[in-house]
């Protein structure tokens, strides 16, 4: 277990998204961030190195704007950041991004161990690391949320719906994690500046040789509209209690919720 | 200081409430601040000084001080502690409705309690009813020779130890602004209930309390005037009480302007030069001043005017606005020019600064106030 | 707002709001509430750097720059304008100094210790004929033979007691006046100084701020910071560096009581409807958001200007001037809005309203912000 490869996302921060009052969606002032469980997916990755010795580096692919990324994710442990920024990912589904991610981790090199949020902020399809897995031919193994190694083998613990599972694996497999596995440190100053001076290396789409019916997603969005909780804003105020009391049930029950 | 423009009468009342500031609260408003609470004796020595139900008309047993010498009594208590000036303009707040619309009978009954030393209330604000004080939800029901009174009022000044108060409640929810009524409440009926305290940044001896009305019943002649002119009620005495509250203003700004004019003059920059010769704080403090000038003599000008018995709601509004403006503005400056001294609580000021700011707000916003000047500039 | 801040400064920005909404904001109310120094909170800080954010790397600092250091004080200051000052006063007063004058030994001793949290500084500057009766506050230096023998008092002194390094303001030319005040470096442990006591404020109070005593304090003649009688120069231009920081303090105190001022005003209905809706309330908010607005750009130029190693008293004296009216009526207006709600000690806002006051508080006895401005336009 010597090299680890953490693979995450550059996602629009949920936060910053306004709902027009025709659901639509206003983007225009929203700023991007790592994805929040791909957050714990290098933390999880720079933990590791930090207590055993292994490299860890990222990859990530999106947009050009995903380029803004690099510092971020350099300044939370990692040694290396490799990007792929292409259009390609504006409507990229799982199958695509799978497909370039997989063709750009076989050109890099081998990893140990491949490290992925359980899903993305923004569309949380959770197929991204199964996919990887079996284009890459090596296990996937999800739900994770405690990791530990030694002697060469990691132990995942898994939490299912009803049960933990504890996994050992030997040799390369995709792991993807939950959030409570780890509690990302906040970067410290003397991290965020040294970012600039570790490496980052673009790869280009162009040099993956990936056929263009993979780079073509399965999946294509019709709409994106926001959801906002309408509320009937009904204030009950007699002066007795009671009599309030006796509207709200009256009030439940029309709705046929008691 | 005595003003030598007033009447000697009003001179000496003037006197009077100095002395007691000088001798019984300034020694000690550091101190209440901290415990948010008075000494009890200082309600005793308020009352034999003949001081605590100023409002009082004398063929009921009160000093029947006039609306002049009120004023110079409260901006004595401002100066000494706006809390006390506060607590003990309830007094005055809470009767003003029986001048106004009090039967020989409610008269006796009330101004007899202030006269004894108990205190009186005013409960109008509700949690829902701020500004917007039409918007009341305690409820009066009339059943048989009895009042039945529900509700809940917030922030009600003195209520935890008040003897007797005037609580509004609205007779007819349908009628809105219109359907409330003024009422009077002793405190030893049962169900009134004095709810949460109230933790101020300011003002905080001065007790603030939720007040809880359960089922409470008074007897059918505690209608204090007319059914549905409770709001006009409570509009009349907020005229008659906003010069009283400009008044104690003009008092907390006056100490302000004293602790950073002395300390202008003792504090030494590095050359040995005291501050007050720099022309900037020199300055400071002449606008400082004039600014509380002319907040007392908006007052005095709003009272001249009622003393003749015309209108004076605007003046009294602009007293209440200018006054209060002014006396957070003189605080929040004698901070500043009192450096990190001003800013610690070895210094009065920067509790000045935390009284000042409850004025802007009570006995009707600054805002509301510039509704009503407004409101009668345009529409005459 | 456009300000071209670089990657670095955003995720430092970033990572301090995540900070102080993590570790810090859950303990305000009880820091202001005990008033009790949060040595907790300050270690991490130490974690992230916070520190020896501008110091070189050299002596553990993170070189992050002054103007990221603006941001961080800002950020913190948005939940708690008492942990920012301890920040400030440790850093752009007292490490500042050190950074700016000190000699080499001086800067691998104390500079090191300061970057690294291992010891908070503190700035003991003269508050000369104070009026309480205690005599005056002057601390004299009398110079035998390799060292100088402090004796005074100092008042008021921010992180005064929890400090491990002071930067002490004495006399040593009586005769000079003015010209004969000199600084040192004195250790918090030193023999002969001790805490006379805690002083209790109206904000900021998990600051701590006390009175020293200096009781024949020997300060060893290698301490002295800069030149004989360089003292109030030196004074002159932390407490300049420090007032582009006491902006960013006001910028981030102010912005949260607009942001509270603005929820409040939202679901509080009266005569029918929210009274945000009100022209009167709108107004208010208006003025203050216009004037945070442009004292956030003042504040982001001026750190920048020191950064970049221009002249910045002039800008910071405007910056003093500015946010000490801009900060008070922001928050005169917030309790205001708030109304008898905001005046409860429960609310946040009455704490802003304490705090923003001590975010600025003017040393009339040295600096007057109008005179450096006009005398920057005059000359």
């Amino acid at each position: 277990m010597q090299k680890l490869l953490v693979c995450y996302k550059w996602v629009l921060d949920e936060q910053d998204i306004k709902i027009a009052g025709d659901l639509s969606l206003d983007t225009g002032r929203a700023k991007y961030k790592i994805s929040d469980y791909d957050k714990n997916a290098i933390e999880e990755g720079a933990l590791l190195a930090e207590k055993h010795g292994v490299s860890v580096e990222a990859l990530t692919f999106g947009t050009a704007s995903v380029k803004q990324s690099l510092k971020d994710a350099l300044s939370r442990g990692l040694d290396k950041v490799y990007w792929i920024g292409d259009a390609a990912s504006e409507q990229a589904d799982a199958f695509v991004t799978a497909n370039v991610l997989t063709a750009a981790i076989k050109k890099l090199g081998q990893y140990d161990l491949i490290l992925c949020g359980e899903g993305s902020s923004d569309s949380y399809n959770q197929q991204t690391a199964p996919r990887l897995a079996a284009l890459l031919g090596i296990p996937a193994i999800t739900f994770v949320q405690k990791l530990t190694m030694a002697d060469g083998q990691v132990v995942a613990t898994r939490k299912l719906g009803d049960c933990i599972e504890e996994i050992t694996v030997v040799g390369p497999a995709v792991i993807s994690v939950l959030p409570e596995i780890n509690k990302p440190r906040i970067p410290g100053l003397k991290q965020v500046m040294a970012a600039s001076k570790k490496p980052s290396e673009e790869v280009k789409i162009s040099d993956l040789g990936i056929a263009a019916e993979e780079l073509s997603p399965k999946v294509r969005s019709l709409a994106l509209k926001g959801y906002v909780m309408d509320r009937k804003k009904v204030i009950f105020k007699e002066a007795n209690q009671a009599d309030n009391v006796a509207k709200l049930v009256a009030s439940l029950a029309q709705e046929g919720l008691c | 200081m005595v003003d030598m423009s007033l009447s000697p009468e009003q001179q000496k009342v003037q006197q009077l409430a100095q002395e007691f500031t000088a001798k019984y609260i300034i020694p000690v408003d550091r101190e209440w601040d901290e415990k948010g609470e008075f000494h009890e004796f200082i309600l005793e020595e308020v009352k034999k000084a003949g001081l605590n139900c100023m409002a009082v008309p004398k063929e009921y047993g009160g000093p029947g001080y006039s609306s002049v010498m009120q004023s110079l009594v409260a901006e004595q208590w401002g100066y000494g502690c706006a809390a006390f000036a506060t607590t003990l303009g309830g007094n005055g707040l809470s009767s003003y409705p029986l001048a106004i619309a009090g039967t020989d009978e409610q008269k006796k009954l009330y101004y007899g309690r202030l006269v004894n030393g108990g205190m009186g209330g005013f409960a109008l604000t509700e949690p829902g009813a701020g500004s917007d004080a039409g918007s009341c939800s305690t409820i009066a029901k009339l059943d048989g020779e009895e009042w039945v009174i529900n509700g809940t009022k917030c922030f009600a000044t003195t209520c935890g130890y008040t003897d007797i108060m005037v609580v509004f409640a609205s007779t007819d929810p349908s009628k809105g602004v219109k359907g409330l009524s003024a009422f009077i409440i002793e405190k030893e009926r049962a169900g009134v209930i004095v709810g949460a305290v109230e933790h101020k940044m300011g003002i905080r001896s001065s007790n603030t309390v939720e007040l809880i009305l359960k089922n409470v019943r008074i007897p059918k002649t505690h209608l204090l005037g007319k059914e549905g002119e409770g709001m006009k009620l409570a509009m009349k005495t907020l005229d008659m009480a906003r010069p009283i509250v400009a008044s104690l203003a003009v008092g907390v700004a006056q100490r302000a302007l004293d602790e950073a004019v002395k300390f202008a003059k003792e504090y030494l920059d590095v050359n040995g030069k005291p501050i007050g010769k720099h022309q900037a704080i020199a300055f400071k403090l002449a606008d400082m001043a004039t600014q509380v000038e002319a907040a007392r003599q908006l007052v005095r000008n709003a009272l001249r005017l009622k003393d003749a018995g015309v209108p004076y709601t605007k003046e009294a509004a602009m007293a209440k606005t200018f006054a209060t403006d002014a006396a957070m503005r003189v605080a929040a400056d004698a901070v500043e020019i009192m450096g990190q001294y001003g800013y610690s609580k070895d210094a009065i000021v920067e509790k000045l600064m935390r009284d000042a700011k409850v004025t802007q707000i009570y006995e009707g916003t600054n805002q509301v106030q510039r509704i009503v000047i407004s409101g009668i500039l345009l529409n005459s | 707002m456009s300000y071209p801040l670089t990657e670095e400064q955003q995720l430092i920005q970033q990572n301090a709001k995540e900070f102080a909404l993590e570790c810090v904001e859950p303990a305000a109310a009880e820091i202001d509430h005990t008033a009790a120094h949060p040595a907790d909170i300050v270690k991490k800080m130490i974690e992230q750097d916070f520190l020896g954010i501008f110091m070189p790397s050299e002596f553990g600092g993170a070189e992050a720059g002054y103007l990221s250091y603006a941001l961080i004080i800002e950020e913190l200051s948005r939940v708690s304008g008492a942990v920012a000052a301890i920040l400030m006063n440790h850093a752009s007063l007292a490490a500042y100094s050190i950074n700016r004058w000190g000699s080499a030994e001086q800067k691998t001793t104390y500079l090191s210790a300061l970057c690294q949290g291992e010891k908070l500084g503190a700035f003991a500057l003269n508050e000369p004929g104070a009026a309480l009766g205690a005599g005056e506050h002057k601390v004299a230096a009398v110079k035998d033979g390799d060292t100088y023998v402090l004796k005074g008092r100092k008042c008021y002194v921010a992180n005064g007691g929890v400090a491990g390094v002071y930067i002490v303001f004495a006399q040593t030319n009586p005769e000079a006046g003015a010209k004969g005040i000199s600084a040192f470096i004195v250790d918090g442990q030193s023999d002969g100084l001790s805490i006379a006591r805690i002083i209790n404020k109206m904000g900021l109070r998990g600051c701590q701020s006390a009175e020293l005593v200096f009781d024949n304090v020997k300060v060893p003649v290698a301490n002295l910071l800069g030149a004989e009688g360089a003292g109030l120069a030196i004074a002159a231009e932390a407490l300049a560096a420090t007032s582009i920081a006491e902006g960013g303090m006001v910028v981030g105190i102010a912005q949260a009581a607009m942001e509270d001022a603005v929820k409040y005003g939202k679901q509080r209905i009266q005569f029918g409807r929210p009274i945000a809706s009100f022209p009167a309330i709108q107004t208010m908010l208006a003025e203050m958001a216009t004037n945070i607005h442009m004292l956030r750009l003042a504040v982001y130029d001026a750190a920048t200007l020191l950064e970049n190693g221009e002249p910045f008293a002039a800008e910071a004296a405007m910056i003093k001037l500015f946010a000490a009216r801009i900060g008070q009526s922001a928050l005169i207006d917030v309790i205001q809005i708030e109304g008898g709600y905001g005046y409860s000690q429960e609310m946040v806002a009455s704490r802003l309203y304490r705090d923003i006051k001590g975010a600025v508080i003017k040393n009339s006895s040295i600096d007057f912000p109008e005179k450096i401005i006009a005398g920057n336009l005059l000359a």
